[in-house]
């Protein structure tokens, strides 16, 4: 990054499609492609993309750090902004500034157990830590994936995670709330219910990181807690309005905390030490 | 470092030296009114109208106007390259800034200066400029710097420190470029007598008594032990009822620090990027890209700001975000008073 912490750099479009109906897939690489092989990253973090004279926004990288060159977002059409976004095609230039915020701290996952719980669009920042995981295989210990959806057609990267299925290195469960589909042939019910496929975990030894909708959090915090994991192992991606992205503006602030630099991923301890953290 | 005297009689010279190599800042009357002004040809510098400046409190304009101006170009892209922003190198000296000021002056500085990204505007402008600061004796009924453990002098940052006082005025040089400024400059600068000196002291005491007069009941010293506790929601609504939402307080206020940042399109090549002053009591302030708004009601925002001055900034650096200028309440047109919401919490 530059000396000027405003200056977006700017990124070529290089690949894009639905993952579902609402949400698209953006491939992006600096067009300079020396930077594009040196821009490190951790999972968790994100970037902020804008548009000319349409506005900037945050989003969580989805793509992993240990294949470096393209960054991945998966956007899904809210606002004027993304909206925009939607309207671009393969090879037109964004303005990309970061990668910003504390990222998963994988050097303490290593060689320790880890689940991933997901809802929804949460799906973007936990691929890239899946992905990490899986790049680095040999540095964690056993690993699940649980990510719950609303109906089949609403799962991103559905094919992707349905793959994912036939390694054995890895525990992948799928599940929606409603199939109207009739064909789908994993998991029914809410998130919750993949938690009694979790057996034999060792708590002390267990990291679980959690992305969702508001809502589901209550609920799958109840069941981690169930399983027994301390409370600073259970880890989650918070959605706070960044701005500047450098700890400065004062938009992403609850309490004293800046969501930009000292998040966007929480312990569940420091969240209830937090007043309107969730 | 050490301490001079200047008659009255040679002010304007020294001025006027100042102002071939500097861009001179100072505090001037519009309509009894005051505001920090650029000298330029057409405000005529009259040694009267500065001595009277001097001996006022601080100007209706914050100064932070001068180190991140409302509307500031911080860079751009068009036709996929960086736009830069050239910096302004002409040095710049502002005189007459009071120890409230210099306080709002320090908040910025944690924030922009002393955290892991830098400002590179802020810092460019601090590099530039030279402080020398006022004292401030004759406090006014807006003013509350004594509740906030800060004194009606400056304490802070400043190059020189001048004290009108009788037939002229009183430097002292704090650092190195002051001392230079004074002894390089002009000629008729002479070193201060005993008498003098004892006249600063009494012109400081004078202050410090008013201040706490006008001031009587002190603050808690565990003020933001008691603003964390205060959750009651209807406390903060209650303040916050005659607040018209203009947000003057915050754009006004020497310590607020957030910013937007926006882009403004240029002919479809790409874009130019302005920082331009924030408030946290907008509505959408915190509203996230989905719609969902964590400080969806204004007595949450107005609790935010309280939080933000007297809590969160306290525990970080020790010290309140808050320099009690009091411009907050002689711009609110709802009458709120911040000092009777903290002595009340």
């Amino acid at each position: 990054m530059s000396d000027n912490i405003y200056l977006p750099e700017p990124m070529r479009i290089v690949r894009r499609y639905d993952l579902t109906e609402d949400v698209r897939f953006f491939q992006v690489r600096p067009v300079d492609m020396e930077r594009a092989l040196k821009l490190s990253y951790l999972p968790g973090q994100f970037m902020m993309v804008s548009i000319a004279g349409v506005g900037e926004a945050p989003f969580s990288i989805s793509s992993t750090p240990s294949r470096p060159g393209l960054i991945e977002f998966g956007i899904r059409k809210v606002g004027v902004l993304t909206e925009q976004l939607f309207k671009l095609k393969e090879n037109e230039i964004i303005g990309v500034r970061g990668p910003f915020g504390n990222g998963f701290p994988v050097d303490k996952f290593k060689n320790k157990d880890i689940i991933i719980v997901v809802g929804g669009l949460g799906a973007v920042p936990l691929r890239s830590l899946l992905l990490y995981c899986l790049d680095n295989r040999d540095q964690f210990g056993k690993i699940y994936f649980l990510y719950g959806a609303r109906r089949p057609a609403e799962m991103l990267f559905r094919r992707e995670f349905l793959e994912l299925k036939q390694r054995d290195d890895l525990y992948c469960y799928l599940t929606v709330d409603k199939d109207d589909t009739g064909r789908w042939t994993e998991n029914i019910g809410v998130v919750t219910t993949l938690f009694k496929k979790l057996t034999n975990i060792d708590p002390e030894n267990t990291y679980v990181t959690v992305c969702g909708p508001p809502v589901m959090y209550k609920f799958v915090i109840d069941e981690i807690i169930k399983l027994g994991i301390p409370k600073h192992q259970i880890l989650m991606t918070l959605e706070r309005r960044m701005h500047c992205g450098v700890g400065k503006c004062g938009h992403c602030v609850i309490g004293s905390i800046y969501t930009c630099i000292d998040g966007p991923v929480f312990s569940y301890w420091d969240v209830i030490h937090m007043k309107d953290l969730i | 470092m050490a301490l001079y005297f200047l008659s009255r009689y040679h002010l304007t010279g020294w001025l006027r030296k100042l102002k071939e190599k500097y861009q001179v800042i100072l505090p001037q009357y519009y309509e009894a009114k005051l505001y920090y002004e650029k000298l330029n040809g057409e405000n005529v510098l009259s040694e009267e109208n500065f001595y009277h400046a001097l001996r006022k409190i601080r100007p209706a304009n914050p100064l932070k106007e001068f180190f991140f101006t409302p509307k500031l170009k911080v860079g751009g892209l068009v036709e996929n390259k960086a736009v830069l922003v050239p910096f302004d190198d002409t040095p710049r000296i502002i005189i007459g800034v009071k120890n409230c000021d210099l306080h709002g002056l320090r908040v910025h500085e944690k924030m922009y200066l002393a955290a892991e990204y830098q400002d590179p505007f802020h810092k460019h402008e601090r590099s530039r400029t030279i402080i020398i600061s006022a004292d401030c004796p004759e406090p006014e009924e807006t003013c509350f710097c004594n509740l906030l453990d800060l004194k009606p002098y400056p304490e802070i940052i400043s190059d020189i420190i001048i004290t009108p006082i009788t037939g002229g005025y009183l430097f002292e040089s704090i650092s190195r470029v002051g001392e230079d400024l004074i002894i390089n400059t002009d000629h008729n600068f002479r070193a201060a007598t005993q008498e003098n000196i004892a006249e600063r002291a009494a012109i400081r005491s004078y202050a410090l008594e008013k201040l706490q007069k006008i001031n009587q009941k002190s603050l808690s010293v565990e003020l933001s032990e008691h603003i964390k506790h205060k959750t009651e929601h209807e406390f903060w609504q209650t303040h916050a009822l005659s607040c018209v939402e203009c947000f003057g307080c915050l754009l006004i206020c020497p310590t607020c620090f957030c910013f937007l940042l926006y882009d403004v399109p240029i002919n479809d090549k790409g874009f130019e990027r302005y920082k331009i002053w924030d408030a946290c009591y907008y509505n959408a302030y915190a509203r996230v890209g989905g719609g969902a708004n964590p400080r969806a009601e204004f007595g949450q925002r107005f609790r935010n700001r309280f939080h933000c001055k007297f809590m969160n900034f306290y525990w970080e650096h020790k010290f309140y975000a808050c320099s009690g200028c009091g411009r907050c309440f002689a711009v609110c047109m709802g009458k709120i008073d911040i000092r009777k919401i903290l002595v009340e919490v």
